[in-house]
C-alpha cells in the first residue's frame, strides 16, 4: 500500500481492516452462492426480482 | 488574500479568503493528478449533480497571478452561509453525514479512485441535507490497497455516533475535546455490553481499538505485515457496505427532556401564540434579514416563521431532542432554508484546534443579519446570572438586528425559576433592559404580546 498518504492511517487500523474485510467478504461470497442455490432450486426470491436493492449506502 | 487558519494538512491545496470574505480553494501543482481524477473523470460531474459535493467554479485565470508557480487552479466553492460543526449536530443530522461519506466513497471506488480524507469536518449541511465540501480529498485508487480513511472514519462518524446512541445522546460533545475524532480506546471503555455485543461495533470499535493499541510501537515486523495487507475492491466495497449497515442499525433514543415538548406546555393560548407569530413576522419582514440565528428555537416554531422571507435561518437550542424533532421536520419537509443545531448559550462552542484556530468559536461565525431571542432573556438572566449589561453586549457582538422578547418576573415561568432561590435581580424589569440594551441598540418597535405579560422588541444595533 501507499505508505504516503498524508494522514496517518494507523498501522493497527490497516491490520484490523484487512481481517475485516475478509470476514465481511466472506459473509457476502456466502450471501452469493446461497441465492444461487435458492435459484437452482427454482426458489426465487420476491424481494430481489420486484426491486433490486439499492446500492446508495444511505438507503 | 489570506490563508484559511483551519487548511494546512493536506499539501495538495489550500483554502484561502479574499478581502471580501469570499472563500476559494487553490490546487497546488502536488495536487494535479488527483483534482484532475476527480473532474475529468466524470465523479465530480456525478456527486455534484447528486448535491454529494459541493460545486465549484474554475476560477483559475481571475486569480493565477495573485498564487504564483505552485499553483495548478484556483476554484470559486459555492459559498456556504454558515460553517457548523459536528459537535453542534443531532443524532439523525450525524447519521446522515456518516453516510453521505461512506457513499461518497462507494461512487468514488467504482470510478477508480478513493477517498483519502473521511474527517466529519468535510461535511456541512447545506439547503438542508449533508454535502461534502473538500474538493482535494479524492486520489487515484489501485486494487488491493485498503481504506486510508479507515481510521479516521471510525473515529469522526462511528465513535461518537455509538456513544450517543447506546450512552448518552449529548455525547457528539466529545468531539470538541478530541479535534482528531473520539479515540477508539475510550469509546471501548465507555460502551455497555449490550452495544459490545453488536458484531459492527465489536468489530470496528472493539476489535479495532485493541489493534490499535498492540500495534502502536510499529515494530518492523508490523510494518512488514501492515505493507503486505491487500483488500480486493470487492471486500472493500463489503466492508463500507458494512460500516453503514453498523450505522443504520444503531438506535435512535426516546429519552423525553424537559424541552422535547415545550410547545405543548407553553404560556401562550393559542391565540395569542398567533398573535404573537404575526408580531415576529412582521418586525423580521423590516429587516430583510439574508441570515437569521433563531435562538432558543426548540423544535423550530419560529424559525419556521421567518423562513418565509426567504432568509437562511440557523435554528439553536441547547436540548439535543428538540433540534432532532426540528431536523427530521426539515428532511420530512424537504425545507432547504432552516439548519436546527445545538448550542448550549452558557457555554458556545468555542474555537478548537491547532492554535486556537481550526474551528471557529459560535461567535466568530456571526454576525448575523437578525438574531431571535424569543422567551429566552430569563433563562440567561435568571436561571444563569447573567447580568443584563453582559447580555447586551453578548448581543451586540453576534446581531445587528435583534427580536428581543422581554420576559418579565410577573411572567409565571418566571415566577417558577426564582421560587426556589433568592431574588437577587433588583435591575430586571423592561425600564432597566431598554435602559442597559440601549448603549448598543436602538429600539425600533416595541409591543406587547396579548394575553401575556411579555413584550416584544425589534431593536436595531447601533
Amino acid at each position: 500500500m501507499d505508505l504516503f498518504a498524508y494522514l496517518d492511517p494507523g498501522t493497527g487500523s490497516i491490520i484490523i481492516q484487512s481481517i475485516i474485510a475478509g470476514a465481511v467478504g466472506i459473509g457476502v461470497l456466502i450471501k452469493g452462492y446461497w441465492h444461487k442455490i435458492r435459484l437452482l432450486f427454482g426458489k426465487k426470491d420476491k424481494k430481489d426480482e420486484k426491486n433490486k436493492p439499492s446500492k446508495d449506502l444511505r438507503d | 488574500m489570506e490563508r484559511d487558519p483551519s487548511s494546512f494538512r493536506d499539501p495538495s491545496g489550500y483554502i484561502y479568503r479574499d478581502p471580501k470574505g469570499k472563500v476559494l480553494r487553490v490546487v497546488n501543482k502536488y495536487g494535479r493528478q488527483d483534482y484532475d481524477g476527480l473532474v475529468n473523470g466524470g465523479l465530480y460531474k456525478e456527486l455534484s449533480g447528486d448535491k454529494l459535493i459541493i460545486a465549484h467554479k474554475d476560477v483559475t485565470s481571475t486569480y493565477k497571478k495573485q498564487f504564483g508557480a505552485e499553483v495548478y487552479k484556483v476554484i470559486e466553492p459555492k459559498q456556504l452561509t454558515l460553517v457548523t460543526y459536528p459537535y453542534e449536530w443531532s443524532f439523525s443530522q450525524y447519521k446522515d453525514a456518516a453516510l453521505t461519506t461512506l457513499e461518497i466513497h462507494r461512487r468514488a471506488l467504482e470510478n477508480g479512485l478513493s477517498l483519502k480524507d473521511a474527517s466529519a469536518y468535510n461535511i456541512q449541511f447545506v439547503d438542508g441535507s449533508p454535502i461534502f465540501i473538500d474538493t482535494l480529498s479524492f486520489e487515484a485508487y489501485s486494487e488491493g490497497e485498503p481504506w486510508v480513511a479507515y481510521r479516521q472514519f471510525c473515529q469522526h462518524f462511528l465513535t461518537p455516533l455509538t456513544l450517543m446512541a447506546y450512552k448518552d445522546i449529548e455525547l457528539n460533545k466529545l468531539m470538541r475535546i478530541y479535534i482528531d475524532g473520539v479515540p477508539l480506546g475510550l469509546a471501548a471503555k465507555l460502551l455497555p455490553k449490550k452495544a459490545k455485543l453488536k458484531p459492527g461495533i465489536l468489530a470496528h470499535i472493539i476489535l479495532h481499538a485493541r489493534s490499535q493499541a498492540q500495534h502502536e510501537n510499529a515494530e518492523e515486523g508490523t510494518v512488514k505485515k501492515m505493507k503486505k495487507a491487500k483488500i480486493s475492491k470487492a471486500r472493500q466495497l463489503a466492508l463500507i457496505q458494512n460500516l453503514a449497515n453498523t450505522i443504520k442499525s444503531l438506535p435512535v433514543s426516546k429519552k423525553n427532556t424537559e424541552w422535547g415538548e415545550y410547545y405543548t406546555f407553553t404560556n401562550y393560548t393559542k391565540r395569542s401564540f398567533k398573535q404573537k407569530e404575526k408580531l415576529v413576522f412582521d418586525m423580521a419582514k423590516k429587516v430583510k434579514p439574508k441570515t437569521v440565528w433563531d435562538l432558543g428555537a426548540n423544535d423550530g416554531s419560529f424559525s419556521r416563521v421567518v423562513a418565509t422571507l426567504g432568509a437562511e435561518v440557523a435554528s439553536f437550542d441547547i436540548d439535543p431532542n428538540a433540534i432532532e424533532k426540528n431536523y427530521r421536520a426539515v428532511k420530512k419537509a424537504k425545507e432547504t432554508n432552516i439548519l436546527p443545531l445545538l448550542l448550549d448559550l452558557t457555554n458556545p462552542s468555542p474555537a478548537i484546534g491547532w492554535a486556537n484556530s481550526e474551528r471557529q468559536s459560535f461567535i466568530q461565525r456571526g454576525p448575523a443579519d437578525l438574531v431571535m431571542s424569543l422567551a429566552l432573556i430569563h433563562h440567561l438572566s435568571i436561571s444563569n446570572n447573567v447580568p443584563l449589561p453582559e447580555l447586551a453586549d453578548f448581543f451586540a457582538g453576534i446581531s445587528k438586528n435583534l427580536i428581543m422578547e422581554f420576559v418579565p418576573k410577573q411572567d409565571s415561568k418566571v415566577q417558577k425559576l426564582l421560587a426556589s432561590r433568592k431574588d437577587i435581580f433588583s435591575g430586571y424589569n423592561e425600564e432597566g433592559f431598554e435602559t442597559v440594551f440601549s448603549k448598543h441598540f436602538t429600539v425600533v418597535e416595541k409591543k406587547k404580546v396579548g394575553g401575556s405579560k411579555r413584550t416584544l422588541y425589534l431593536l436595531s444595533r447601533k
